[in-house]
């Protein structure tokens, strides 16, 4: 089973319930938490653990143009990264994708350049899978992809996919192939805006979903949902302490009832 | 006509939610009131600045295409394209529009002409007026290429005589952030007192020194949790439980009557006093 967790907005709590349902899940499956937000995770401060020991480096290969040497090169670069300027090839690495379109028909040959790196931390009855992107790094997609293929590799029960804000390309690389999808959002125009595009997006990639209302109760906007979690300073503290919530009965009730439709139960 | 010097501040944050909007508005009112100013909503997955404003004239100014490709007939399924795609957009050879970057790598390497360019709506760029002129960019859902997007916003803004320029920004720090902000001259980072907040923070702020950007940091919601900043705070706005009520009705922060909204008046004076 592969869930993912996502929200449009940023900062509606996907990582807050995505960390919980961790926590709940744990205790009866091995669980699989993938940190796809690669540009910001923060699963690692949500769990109270930070010492994650760095896995593997993720790799693109870029064009490695040595000077004084000739190259057949026609302007094939669609990010202009290389460019031919008078039978001289100027290459901007930081615009690079990776793509190896310049090498196609061409004796331009490649090097690897590392965009980012898997991070892991082994829990009894499961994992956390944190892949996060080198600074400046303009294209983390492949970030995304890597991570989730690592973290699924280790074949748990159930795995939780934790996305980063937005509607944009890293989102839909990570809720592609998920079984299921939560939507989390909160009762502002925010929430509501934002909620409603990336309900198009999983719509599109036809992937039955829930709606989850987060911070139930800080407006009386109105809203659909499928089920709620109220604003409780509870969840506050322990979200600041790298705690899960579900030792208070109430709070836990929220968390079984969302992890119930994971399951297919109730 | 090409006003293009102003002073440009964009309001970024690194993590999602800790209040870039609710600021970004606030202070693009009060701004208006001293100076001429334009503002860009350049966070495109979520464009929220024209939500707590009622539009006038809204227009579409502009659709934004990008490039993707498409196996046709001709494909005698050697496979060479799926090998070199970097990108893993194609599979049982056709290729997923939303995983295709455009990079063409796959008809250069087919040799049977199979594979074609086609023209994808990638995203829309608005104008309207909130008592100031405002200028905002909305990617299709799941397309990409914001960077292009917001490229063509800031290209738009320049048509506007202005003494300032007010961006809200994205969050991360990857393609749209470094597009948003790599022409700034104040970056103004947002910042709540929780560690994932912190942590994105350092992140924005190694990326911001990376491409040589100025930057003040601003703490939200103080007082939610006990923190010690690892940087300098310029202006801390006290958590308000009224603020998301305010929101919810419209209700700019300047305009509210709660601590939040005396706050962020002081901001904006010392902002002022800054540039």
């Amino acid at each position: 089973m592969i869930v993912a967790v996502t929200g449009g907005k940023g900062g509606t709590g996907k990582s807050t319930l995505s960390s919980n349902l961790f926590f709940y899940f744990i205790e009866n499956y091995k669980t699989a938490l993938i940190d796809c937000d690669v540009e910001t995770p923060n699963l690692p401060y949500l769990l109270g653990c930070e010492d994650l020991n760095p896995i593997k480096d993720i790799f693109i290969e870029v064009p490695n143009i040595e000077e004084g040497k000739t190259y057949n090169y026609n302007n094939v670069c669609k990010e202009g990264a290389l460019l031919k300027v008078k039978n001289k090839l100027i290459f901007v690495e930081e615009l690079c994708s990776g793509c190896k379109a310049c090498g196609i028909n061409s004796n331009i040959t490649f090097k690897k350049r590392s965009i980012g790196k898997i991070y892991e931390k082994k829990f009894d009855n499961g994992y956390l899978i944190v892949g996060k992107s080198n600074l400046g790094e303009r294209k983390t997609a492949k970030i995304v992809t890597e991570t989730k293929k690592y973290g699924l590799s280790k074949h748990c029960e159930i795995n939780i996919i934790d996305t980063a804000a937005g509607t944009h390309c890293n989102v839909v690389r990570a809720l592609i192939n998920a079984d299921k999808v939560i939507i989390v959002t909160e009762p502002t125009p925010f929430g509501i805006s934002d909620a409603k595009r990336i309900i198009k997006v999983v719509e599109k990639l036809n992937i039955p979903y829930k709606i989850v209302l987060n911070k139930y109760g800080i407006s009386d906007l109105k809203i659909n949902y499928d089920f709620k979690i109220p604003y409780d300073k509870r969840i506050v503290e322990c979200y600041c302490k790298g705690e899960s919530f579900l030792k208070y009965d109430d709070l836990r009730n929220y968390m079984e009832e969302i992890a119930n439709w994971i399951l297919g139960i109730g | 006509m090409d006003f293009g010097d102003r002073m440009k501040i964009a309001v970024v944050s690194g993590k999602g939610g800790v209040g870039k909007s609710s600021i970004s508005t606030s202070l693009a009112k009060l701004f208006s009131k001293d100076f001429n100013i334009v503002a860009l909503d350049c966070d495109v997955d979520a464009p929220n600045f024209n939500l707590m404003f009622d539009v006038k004239d809204k227009r579409l100014l502009e659709i934004i295409y990008r490039e993707v490709y498409k196996i046709n007939n001709n494909c005698i399924k050697c496979g060479k394209c799926l090998n070199i795609c970097q990108f893993d957009a194609i599979e049982d050879f056709e290729i997923n529009p939303i995983l295709c970057e455009g990079c063409g790598a796959c008809k250069l390497i087919c040799e049977f002409n199979a594979i074609e360019p086609i023209k994808r709506e990638s995203g829309y760029i608005y104008e309207g007026f909130v008592g100031f002129p405002l200028i905002w960019g909305e990617l299709e859902v799941g397309e990409s290429g914001s960077g292009k997007i917001i490229e063509h916003i800031k290209r738009h803004a320049k048509k506007y005589k202005a003494e300032v320029e007010l961006i809200d920004g994205p969050p991360g720090v990857g393609c749209p952030l470094i597009s948003t902000v790599k022409d700034a001259d104040l970056a103004l980072c947002i910042v709540e007192p929780t560690k994932s907040s912190v942590n994105d923070c350092l992140r924005l702020i190694e990326t911001l020194n990376f491409f040589n950007i100025e930057y003040l940091i601003v703490e939200n919601k103080k007082g939610i949790n006990k923190i010690n900043y690892p940087f300098k705070i310029f202006h801390s706005i006290p958590f308000d439980f009224d603020v998301p009520k305010l929101i919810a009705n419209k209700i700019l922060l300047c305009d509210g009557n709660i601590k939040a909204s005396k706050s962020i008046k002081e901001l904006y004076e010392k902002l002022k006093e800054f540039i």
